[in-house]
């Protein structure tokens, strides 16, 4: 459905490409496709005007200003992790960790063919994607159908960790031992080093 | 009126009862091939890619299990340096599970990979143990029965992966250990084992083989430079019901790459059908020659001689 719709746009905002540039040089040839063209132009361009306009805002995602400084995980324990969000606002793109769900177009090319220009979620919040009871019955049944694309959703606290480890494993900076984010931990890792 | 046997019908009887039994058995075997597990069969996908080598499963495992308090503590990773006699730990009668590090050439950190029963599609152990004190669920796990076993420990021998383990602690209660997939306390109430369920990675996903063979699948092509393009246990030794996905070739990872593709009990029916008729018919048939020799003692014809025993008989 989507996909559907976005070809048409594209095949409108075509037509009203071809008007404005081969207007004066290639009448005759293009005759009885300008008559047609010159019919919807206003509207193609009403179109095309609302087709830059639009993904040009949905592009800008969220406000980046506007992002928590700090977050606090704490769905498993009562000892939050503390996650200094600022800071990796600064260095990173939000698709980086958020996907699709700021509005912004997916880094993951494998994302960009459904999400590229999906809007903004409702929410941003993992937790709200990436289920607390990961084996819940709610959870399972929800992956557990054979339309659904997206069958292999992490939990939350699976989310959590292959996010940040895997990022922090491949730029080779940030906490990778348990002990660096729970301090409670007893294992005190350098867990994969 | 009384039914005579002569040693003529006795022995073309038995060898009818005998092919019957070959016949019987080679059909059953060919409805068997194609079998690729039941329908409702659960598994565990694990992704070695996503392993860090916290052992968090391993106590787990020891905790649900109610195993003894290991020598060395769930958070001392100093165990990775720990060999055993093969080389590195392997599952034994007090741990269901290990996890152990690899150096692969292909990575600049190391490899961990969680080794337990890989609960096979039609289980060697099983197939191979002549007092059925394995079963494989409708769930997917091969549970054991330690009051039937009688400790011949043939299916240590048959495991293609040597998962089995004998507890050698008590002499006259012989038990196998190995992993159960947690029948009993979980999966018979379709909860996920207990080392899954502690898995902060999620290396270990829990559901419909089915399903976990789309989610490896999915994997594979969304991210092909994550993986090699394998899923370990699809096909092996008949298919498992665990099933591996790994970013080096899974020989670096320390699995076992001549483990054929056909369940195991494809190359040994021939000589497990010859099992039973050893059992059921060798003790009838011998019984009848010692009838049919002191019978035709009776009746002054001379017994069959076999070649070794005739010094024994020329007392006659
Ligand atoms: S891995 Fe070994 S012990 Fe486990 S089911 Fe297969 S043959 Fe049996
Ligand atoms: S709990 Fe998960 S991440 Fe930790 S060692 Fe076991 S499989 Fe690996």
């Amino acid at each position: 459905m989507a996909r559907k719709w976005i070809s048409s746009i594209v095949v409108i905002s075509a037509g009203g490409k071809v008007d404005t540039t081969i207007h004066a040089t290639c009448k005759q040839k293009w005759g009885p496709f300008m008559k047609q063209v010159n019919t919807t132009f206003p509207l193609s361009c009403l179109i095309l005007l609302l087709c830059l306009i639009l993904p040009a805002s949905a592009a800008a995602g969220m406000d980046r200003e506007e992002a928590p400084d700090e977050v606090f995980l704490n769905s498993f324990s009562d000892v939050a992790v503390a996650f200094d969000h600022q800071l990796h606002v600064s260095y990173a793109a939000c698709v980086e960790c958020h996907h699709h769900t700021t509005g912004d177009t997916p880094s993951d090319p494998v994302c960009n063919s459904c999400h590229r220009s999906g809007g903004e979620a409702d929410s941003v919040a993992c937790r709200d994607c990436h289920a607390r009871d990961r084996f819940g019955h709610d959870y399972l049944s929800k992956l557990n159908t054979t339309t659904r694309y997206h069958i292999d959703i992490p939990g939350l606290k699976g989310a959590y960790h292959l996010s940040c480890m895997r990022c922090h494993e491949a730029i080779g900076t940030g906490p990778t031992a348990c002990g660096d984010c729970h301090p409670a931990r007893k294992i005190q890792g350098p867990v994969r080093k | 009126m009384k039914l005579r046997v002569n040693r003529r019908t006795f022995l073309g009887s038995m060898v009818s009862a005998a092919a019957s039994l070959f016949v019987g058995q080679t059909a059953e075997n060919a409805s068997a091939h194609d079998f690729t597990g039941y329908e409702s069969s659960k598994g565990v996908l694990v992704d070695l890619s996503r392993c860090v080598g916290c052992r968090s499963c391993e106590a787990a495992c020891n905790k649900e299990q109610g195993l003894p308090e290991p020598e060395i503590g769930f958070d001392d990773l100093s165990i990775f340096k720990q060999t055993g006699p093969d080389g590195k730990r392997r599952p034994d009668d007090k741990a269901y599970t290990v996890v152990n590090a690899y150096d692969p050439p292909l990575l600049d950190h190391p490899l961990f990979r969680k080794i337990q029963c890989n609960h096979c599609l039609e289980p060697a152990c099983l197939t191979a143990c002549f007092v059925n004190a394995y079963t494989k669920t409708p769930e997917g796990a091969v549970v054991y029965n330690a009051d039937v076993c009688v400790g011949c420990r043939t299916c240590m021998i048959a495991c293609p992966f040597s998962i089995p383990a004998f507890r050698y602690s008590s002499a006259f209660h012989p038990r196998i250990m190995k992993c159960i997939f947690c029948y009993d306390s979980r999966l018979s109430k379709n909860l996920p084992p207990a080392c899954v369920e502690a898995c902060p990675m999620e290396a270990l996903t829990f559901g419909d083989r089915k399903t976990l063979l789309r989610i490896a699948r999915n994997r594979l092509r969304e991210h092909p430079g994550r993986y090699v393009q394998h899923i370990y246990g699809e096909f092996e030794a008949g298919g498992t019901s665990w099933l591996y996905l790994s970013p080096v070739p899974f020989a670096d990872a320390g699995f076992d790459m001549h483990v054929p593709n056909q369940p195991i009990i494809n190359y040994v029916k021939d000589f497990l059908a010859v099992v039973p008729m050893v059992l059921t018919i060798w003790p009838g048939l011998f019984a009848g020659f010692y009838l049919l020799s002191r019978r035709s003692g009776k009746a002054a014809i001379q017994p069959p001689q076999p070649e070794d025993s005739s010094d024994e008989n020329t007392g006659r």
